[in-house]
């Protein structure tokens, strides 16, 4: 009692209290920040660029990541992508791995979705410039599938090394609808199974789906499955051998209104398409590759674009410096194709996590 | 009749759990090996990295949370060497799991004293975590892992208590034969390519003249490959001790210029026997005879 009104008599006194458990506590939760920037050097000779043949360049966002344990339990992530003109909270979520029943996690917040094998990952660490055509053609989103929501997860007790994971997402569903004001909920699965292949290679098999309003007065719909299958196939220490896959289908249900009568009728668009890629790494510091993707556009005539292109890559110290050259044949059904050209350069500070596989 | 069926279910699941043995997963193969050791048969141990895997970057796969999902305790090198080993921790879900850091015994080697930034390439800020090649660091270890060992599993603290001081003795006993076999060995200068040996040069007076590369994890460049040459003809090296999993290209443009022999060997073993630092040792004698100088 007499404690408690000390602390009202000098407030002062106890906003020094304050501070100092305060400042004691930051010392144990100072996060992990690393700092990553991404410039690249392109020539194209897409003539609806207006500087087409000509070499341009640009800075492209700086992502900036400060992840740490919140507590024996959770442990917290944020990714700021930095422009010219703003800040944006890319990613901020929190995940609960333990103090559940054993096998259980949880996630909640924005995040990257974890539909198949290449949305969840950053653009700065996959071997090429950009993602594939095919996932921005399909997967809701401006620059990724990227949602508010939460996500329950559960591992498999199966017998033996095999790693078997569902995973089940509530999502805000705003990426579904993004111009519309009112919201509607989307959820998303996922099926991953993960088997070594003797003691040094390994093979990782999923499935995805996921469903959200695309049109929320007409109440339509977007359907988008996807099987995908990476192995990493190890032949020495410094010889690896990556190959990945997706296979994507989209159902959208489209809403015309009829001007006259005001009737709403739907129709259906079905297009399917896939990318594949690989690349071969020697010695950790050098990469080469090849990437490609053929996809029906998402409209009523369903015509087939394709990719093709190359990379190589060097690691001075992992990713802390890389240097990246890309080309790029993109081949859309009836048109001229496009070639571009990439040079990057991505640069990064602070402590380096290895990937998740 | 159904009192009896109880009791005995009941009796063959006590005698189930009382039998169920404790699952040891440890980041490297050394350290699930001194486990064993001081477990026992009460012990299952297991490591994610092998001998032949570069303990600085183990690649974090699915496969290693569900090991470790099924582990009482978790043997960490410590000193930021297997940072990847949170991780798979994190990943591994499982609440009950003993976190155990080895290196809270052994004093440390090359502790910088300064502060360290990525211009000095990936240097070890916490020192030099590779202490498990001097076998009084093994006993330090043992130490650490019988502690954990009685605290999850009070029942057998004794046999947890006698294997320790068996392994202590036989440590120790083994200790002055190596001593002796490495005294014999006429030439103790030996280059090696990272900070791996550090610990073992110590423990038995081994001279490393200098290290392939010029800065963690740095590949050497032509100049540092010249000044190499240099160090090995003043110092009269005669072998390269070269980890199999980095790059052998420095270590075999040395050999073709001076006449160095290079060995691969690698600072983990998977059987932490008596006979480890033996082999060490017969190797690295077999490879000076061999040196062409
Ligand atoms: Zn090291």
């Amino acid at each position: 009692m007499s404690f408690h009104f000390a602390y009202l008599k000098f407030p002062l006194f106890a906003s020094a209290c304050l501070f100092f458990s305060l400042a004691a506590h930051a010392g144990v939760t100072n996060p992990d920040i690393s700092v990553i920037g991404q410039m690249r050097t392109f020539i194209t000779d897409d003539s609806s660029d207006i500087n087409h043949d000509r070499a341009q360049m640009s800075f492209d966002e700086t992502e900036l990541v400060f992840d740490a344990a919140l507590n024996p339990f959770a442990r917290g992530t944020f990714v700021f992508a930095v422009a010219d003109e703003a800040i944006e909270v890319e990613e901020g979520f929190l995940t609960l791995n333990k103090g559940l029943p054993d096998g259980f996690g949880l996630k909640f917040g924005k995040y990257r979705v974890g539909f198949g094998k290449l949305n969840s990952v950053h653009p700065h660490a996959y071997p090429f410039p950009e993602r594939f055509n095919v996932l921005a053609a399909y997967l809701p989103g401006e620059e990724s599938f990227n949602e508010v929501g939460g996500q329950v997860s559960y591992r498999i007790p199966f017998p033996g090394d095999v790693s078997s994971t569902i995973s089940a997402d509530i999502l805000q569903g705003n990426s579904f609808h993004p111009d519309e004001d009112e919201s509607r909920p989307a959820v998303l699965g996922r099926w991953s199974n993960f088997f070594m292949l003797g003691e040094e290679s390994s093979i990782e098999l999923g499935v995805s789906g996921t469903n959200g309003v695309n049109n929320v007065a007409a109440n339509t719909t977007s359907t988008i499955m996807g099987v995908d299958a990476k192995a990493k196939l190890r032949f020495s220490p410094q010889r690896v051998l990556v190959l990945q896959g997706e296979a994507l289908t989209l159902d959208r249900e489209d809403a015309t209104v009829d001007e006259e009568s005001g009737a709403v009728s739907t129709s259906h668009v079905r297009p399917i398409g896939g990318y594949l890629f690989a690349d071969y790494s020697i010695k950790k510091r050098y990469n080469i590759g090849a990437r490609m993707e053929r996809y029906q556009r998402p409209d009523a005539d369903k015509a087939w674009d394709q990719s093709f292109g190359v990379f190589a890559g060097l690691a001075l110290m992992e990713e802390t410096t890389l240097f990246r050259v890309n080309w790029d044949h993109f081949s859309p059904d009836a048109e001229d194709a496009v070639n571009t050209f990439t040079l990057q350069v991505i640069f990064s500070m602070g402590p380096h996590k290895p990937h998740q596989f | 009749m159904k009192t009896t069926l109880i009791l005995a279910a009941m009796l063959v699941l006590n005698a189930a759990s009382s039998f169920a043995k404790i699952t040891v997963g440890a980041s490297l193969p050394d350290f699930a090996s001194i486990a064993s050791y001081v477990g026992g048969d009460n012990v299952e141990a297991f490591s994610i990295a092998r001998s032949t895997s570069d303990p600085h970057s183990v690649e974090v796969l699915p496969t290693y949370m569900v090991r470790v999902a099924r582990a009482d305790i978790y043997l960490k090198v410590g000193l930021g060497l297997d940072q990847w080993a949170d991780q798979i921790i994190e990943g591994a879900r499982n609440s009950k799991l003993k976190i155990v850091d080895c290196s809270a015994r052994v004093s440390v080697l090359e502790k910088p004293t300064r502060k360290v930034d990525a211009s000095m390439g990936d240097v070890h800020p916490d020192g030099n975590p590779h202490y498990w090649l001097d076998p009084a660091n093994g006993v330090l270890i043992a130490e650490t892992i019988a502690d954990a060992l009685v605290l999850v599993d009070p029942e057998h603290a004794e046999a947890y208590r006698a294997n320790l001081e068996r392994f202590r003795s036989e440590t120790e006993q083994k200790m002055s034969s190596w001593k002796l076999e490495a005294d014999k060995i006429a030439n103790h200068s030996i280059l090696t390519y990272h900070s791996s040996w550090s610990y073992f040069a110590r423990a038995f007076e081994f001279n490393i003249a200098a290290k392939i590369e010029p800065v963690p994890g740095i590949p050497p460049s032509a100049s540092h490959l010249a000044l190499l040459v240099n160090t090995i003809r003043k110092d009269k090296v005669r072998v390269v001790i070269q980890e199999p999993y980095f790059s052998d290209d420095g270590a075999n443009y040395l050999a073709r210029e001076t006449g160095v022999s290079v060995t691969k060997l690698s600072p983990s073993c998977a059987d932490v026997s008596p006979l480890h630092i033996s082999r060490i040792l017969i190797r690295y004698s077999r490879h000076l005879a061999r040196c062409s100088r």
